[in-house]
């Protein structure tokens, strides 16, 4: 028998198994990649800018530096109160035997207040009967002083026979919302305190039966479950609370990693805010600017600083949306009254507060009358506000943005090209651009761009840009610079701002912004 | 997608042409009851992209600018380029019994591939060039239209003989069933794109339509889809000089499956770049998030959905001339591949048979996925029955690849078994 041929099945087969053609050539790609501009509420971001009348910007910044937590003065913890009524001795019950199970006081634990008045706003009150009683009973609970709509707090139901040697239970909910509540006894001159009355009764078809002496007939669950008061009245104690440092972040500071700012001047209004309805006392020993990047501390010096602020108590009269007036006291510092330039000029992205705040500090002198609603806060605020008229010097904002370089290498065979930034500047500034590529430590890859500069906007006679001025910036990328690009984690793009001309306090206005457009001319192989 | 056999394989092919894989040795037709054969043929082509740029290209192998420029000195408005693989095993047989008097049938089984397509001028320069070389210029990239298709096919047919006083005749039906394998389309009826002089914004003007199979089944012998195709064939042999034929070959459709994917876009848009809102602002995310808008807005519309393709049916009309017996055979044939690129190609052969065990045919075209052509075919008888040709209609793109295209081979063997009377001998 004849061989078959190798060749001809040689090629068979190959055909069958065939590969993907890689083909290999280059193209030069040129297209627009980005565009940006770049305006005062980009660099002062996350920061209110107020537009003045004559188109100049002021920086306007408030938050809280601190603030005494209401629930720890206004707060009903939940509590469950038991009461039970035991034989004394053997009884025979009748049809229509009324039992006393409860009449006296509830007494809630409020270490920092002594209520003697309370609205709530939401809560429940839990009725749980425990009934060894052969035969069914009725059950009346009554709170006298608590009262929704000038109702008082009063049901009655009956709980089933238990059977004989066991217990029948009876379990009910409340809703105890706006029910208004007296904490001060029958006579109007206690506190944290109020009358409970529980009685049980055999209905009038039941069946008289014997009961030995020492047997619990009935016993009662009353559990105050998330009680939340709207307001409350009473004694409120004295109590201290110390201000916490590093309380204030000022996110517009955290792009800056060097440089110097003269500023123009600049407004630090604290505003120390009592709500409650009892003396304050505040005390700030220091007020400390933290530039986290550089290390960098500076202490603010204020006459106030270390001498007590005293508060008055809040007013029962409504203020705006609140059922009360607050008391207020504005700290002002100033460039006139403090050091606050060289504070602002640090660049602090934190600011480190030490004080304490104090309320009743006199002990109680309202005779109980001392009060607190629940949307009141004892607070201090911080108001900065400072014109956007100032002169850079070698300013530089930093942003690490994140980007992964292995997706390029993947899905984009560039091999080198170049940049080219057209930009339309039109503030008083000389732009600096630097772009770094970094990898996941942060460890600096390579500098495609380093010190190319856009041209300052020309101010007129009158100090203000009306044009912008066009520049042209080149990027070329290596293919290093393009190896680094593709295995980096992060780009660093930094702008260094430099007034023109130099040292001159230059007013920002609301139309200034820098117009950046990125076009990319790239080799790809295909 | 497009796929070649390996590297190493392609200088072989190089030298061969597909022109009559089907029928290497005309004067010995008939004379046997049973044939197998085994085929490969490799064809790519094109009236414009030069040979040595389809030779880099299908190697893998880089091609630099003065290539791509020496192809771009011969690019016209529409430009056409293809490439054709095939690998078959027939068997054919006439039996004495059981399909009754002069009834014989034949099997193929067999793989292809098969690209073809045409474009502009400028596609050709965005494609290979870029953009940038054009900037402040409008690149008119419309009317491109190219299709890859991957099949596996098994096909039966059947020819009955009709003998006559002074004709011979035959005619033959086939059917054909495909394992549709691979497929890419894409249609960019309308297209423009003008690059500002400095590419600050790009204006692209495009109506475009791209589909493929499941991309997470692109393994060969998938089965993604399935075609169905019919053949029929008529062929005339006088008993003194005259042949003719005329075959019609292969039509039918594919369907590929529910999973293929397509993408359309028919927009006119400006792009200036990415908007960056806030350069400060900018994180991982963001930028993720603006490549997937990209890509959403370019990127057209995305779908899901069977499709369904026409097979590559060709339509085939042939004339054979006898000058001398056994000696020499003149011959013209007309084909035409209904696919993309593809134009109708004319033949013209000269085969001599100097020795009884050799046959030497020159090939002379124009048309199919090229333009002019030019080839020859080499064929050896070799033992009782055995018979072994190779061939090439593309020589020009051998011997002047900077500025001809056309790059083709074949190679097959046959085995006949049972030797019978050959219908010329017997008219002597």
């Amino acid at each position: 028998m004849k061989k078959l041929p190798f060749f001809p099945l040689a090629i068979f087969i190959l055909t069958f198994s065939s590969c993907k053609l890689e083909p290999n050539w280059d193209v030069d790609a040129l297209a627009p990649i980005a565009e940006t501009t770049l305006t005062p509420g980009n660099i002062f971001r996350d920061t209110n800018l107020i537009v003045q009348p004559g188109g100049d910007l002021v920086l306007d910044y408030e938050a809280r530096v601190f603030e005494f937590p209401v629930d720890s003065i206004l707060k009903i913890p939940d509590s469950t109160y038991t009461y039970n009524f035991v034989s004394p001795f053997t009884l025979f019950l009748d049809p229509g035997t009324s039992l006393p199970v409860y009449n006296n006081y509830l007494l809630f634990n409020l270490p920092d207040i002594g209520l003697r008045e309370a609205l709530l706003r939401g809560g429940q009150l839990r009725v749980k009967v425990i009934s060894t009683l052969t035969q069914p009973s009725i059950i009346n609970f009554k709170i006298p002083k608590a009262s929704k709509a000038g109702v008082p707090f009063d049901f009655t139901d009956n709980v089933p026979a238990a059977a004989a040697g066991g217990t029948a239970e009876y379990i009910r909910d409340f809703d105890i919302s706006w029910y208004n509540i007296d904490f001060s006894g029958d006579n109007n001159d206690q506190y944290n305190k109020l009358r409970l009355q529980i009685f049980a009764s055999l209905p009038l078809d039941a069946q008289s039966f014997q009961v030995p002496a020492g047997q619990e007939l009935i016993r009662t669950e009353i559990s105050f479950v998330e009680a939340q008061p709207y307001f409350a009245r009473g004694k409120i104690n004295t109590r201290s609370i110390n201000i916490a440092a590093d309380t204030v972040k000022l996110p517009f500071f955290d792009l800056i990693q060097s440089g110097t700012l003269d500023i123009e001047a600049a407004n630090l209004d604290l505003t120390v805010n009592n709500g409650f309805g009892v003396d304050a006392r505040a005390v700030f020993g220091s007020i400390t600017g933290v530039n986290t990047r550089t290390g960098n501390t500076v202490a603010l010096n204020h006459p106030i600083l270390g001498n007590d602020i005293n508060l008055n108590a809040a007013q029962l009269s409504p203020s705006g949306d609140l059922p009360f007036t607050a008391s207020n006291y504005v700290l002002n510092v100033s460039t006139n009254n403090s050091n606050l330039e060289p504070f602002a000029t640090n660049f602090p992205n934190k600011i480190s507060i030490n004080g304490n705040f104090t309320i009743n500090p006199l002990g109680n002198l309202s005779s109980g009358n001392d009060f607190v609603f629940y949307n009141a806060a004892a607070a201090v605020n911080m108001h900065l506000t400072a014109p956007l008229t100032f002169s850079a010097n070698n300013l530089v904002l930093s942003d690490t943005v994140s980007f992964n370089g292995s997706s390029l290498s993947k899905n984009n065979p560039v091999k080198k090209g170049s940049l080219k930034i057209y930009a339309e500047n039109m503030f008083p500034f000389e732009l600096e651009l630097r772009l770094q590529t970094v990898d996941s430590l942060g460890n600096i890859l390579g500098t495609p761009a380093n010190g190319q500069l856009i041209a300052a906007g020309i101010a007129e006679s009158d100090g203000r840009v009306y044009q912008p001025v066009s520049s042209i910036i080149n990027v070329e990328l290596s293919e290093t610079d393009m190896l680094n690009l593709k295995s980096a984690k992060g780009v660093i793009f930094q702008v260094r701002f430099h007034s023109l001309p130099a040292g001159q306090l230059m007013k920002i206005y609301h139309d200034y912004r820098v117009h950046l457009k990125a076009v990319a001319l790239v080799t790809a192989g295909i | 997608m497009l796929y070649c056999m390996y590297d190493w394989l392609i200088p072989i092919f190089l030298w061969f042409n597909t022109t009559g894989v089907t029928d290497y040795v005309p004067h010995d037709r008939n004379t046997y009851k049973m044939q197998i054969a085994v085929t490969g043929s490799f064809e790519t082509n094109s009236n414009a992209v030069n040979a040595e740029m389809l030779r880099f290209f299908l190697a893998g192998r880089y091609i630099d600018n003065d290539m791509k420029d020496r192809s771009l000195k011969r690019m016209r408005d529409i430009n056409r380029l293809g490439m054709d693989i095939n690998a078959d095993i027939s068997f054919f047989h006439k039996p004495d019994s059981g399909l009754g008097k002069n009834w014989s049938y034949g099997i193929n089984l067999g793989q292809r591939f098969l690209f073809g397509g045409q474009f502009s001028k400028d596609a050709y320069k965005l494609g290979f060039y870029g953009n940038a070389p054009y900037a402040g210029e409008t690149l008119e990239l419309g009317k491109l239209n190219a299709r890859f298709l991957s099949y596996q096919y098994i096909s039966l047919g059947f020819v009955k003989e009709f003998k006559g006083e002074k004709w011979h005749k035959s005619l033959g039906f086939g059917l054909g069933l495909a394992n549709a394998n691979q497929f890419f389309s894409l249609s960019v009826p309308r297209g423009t794109l003008f690059t500002e002089q400095d590419g600050k914004y790009l204006d692209l003007d495009a109506s475009y339509r791209i589909s493929s199979n499941d991309a997470s089944k692109n393994r060969y012998f998938y089965p993604n889809g399935f075609g169905l195709s019919g053949s029929l064939e008529f062929s005339m042999t006088d008993r003194k000089r005259h042949a003719f034929y005329l075959k019609a070959t292969n039509f039918g459709v594919m369907r590929f499956n529910s999973f293929s994917n397509s993408r359309s876009l028919d927009t006119s848009l400006t792009f200036n770049g990415v908007e960056v809102d806030n350069v400060f602002g900018v994180n991982g995310d963001y930028l993720q998030n603006t490549l997937d808008s990209l890509a959403t807005n370019f990127g057209g519309n995305v779908a899901r959905g069977a499709e369904l393709l026409p097979m590559p049916g060709t339509i085939e009309m042939g004339y054979s001339y006898t000058a001398i017996p056994r000696k020499l055979y003149l011959s013209a044939l007309v084909d035409y591949t209904y696919f993309p690129g593809y134009v109708p190609r004319g033949t013209i052969r000269v085969t001599g048979v100097p020795d009884p065990f050799v046959s030497i045919t020159g090939t002379f075209g124009y048309g199919g996925f090229g333009g002019f052509n030019g080839g020859v075919d080499l064929g050896f008888h070799f033992g009782e029955g055995w018979h072994f040709m190779l061939g090439t209609k593309s020589i020009q793109g051998i011997v002047a690849e900077r500025t001809t295209s056309g790059l083709s081979g074949h190679a097959g063997i046959i085995k006949r078994f049972g030797k019978r009377n050959n219908v010329n001998d017997e008219k002597k």
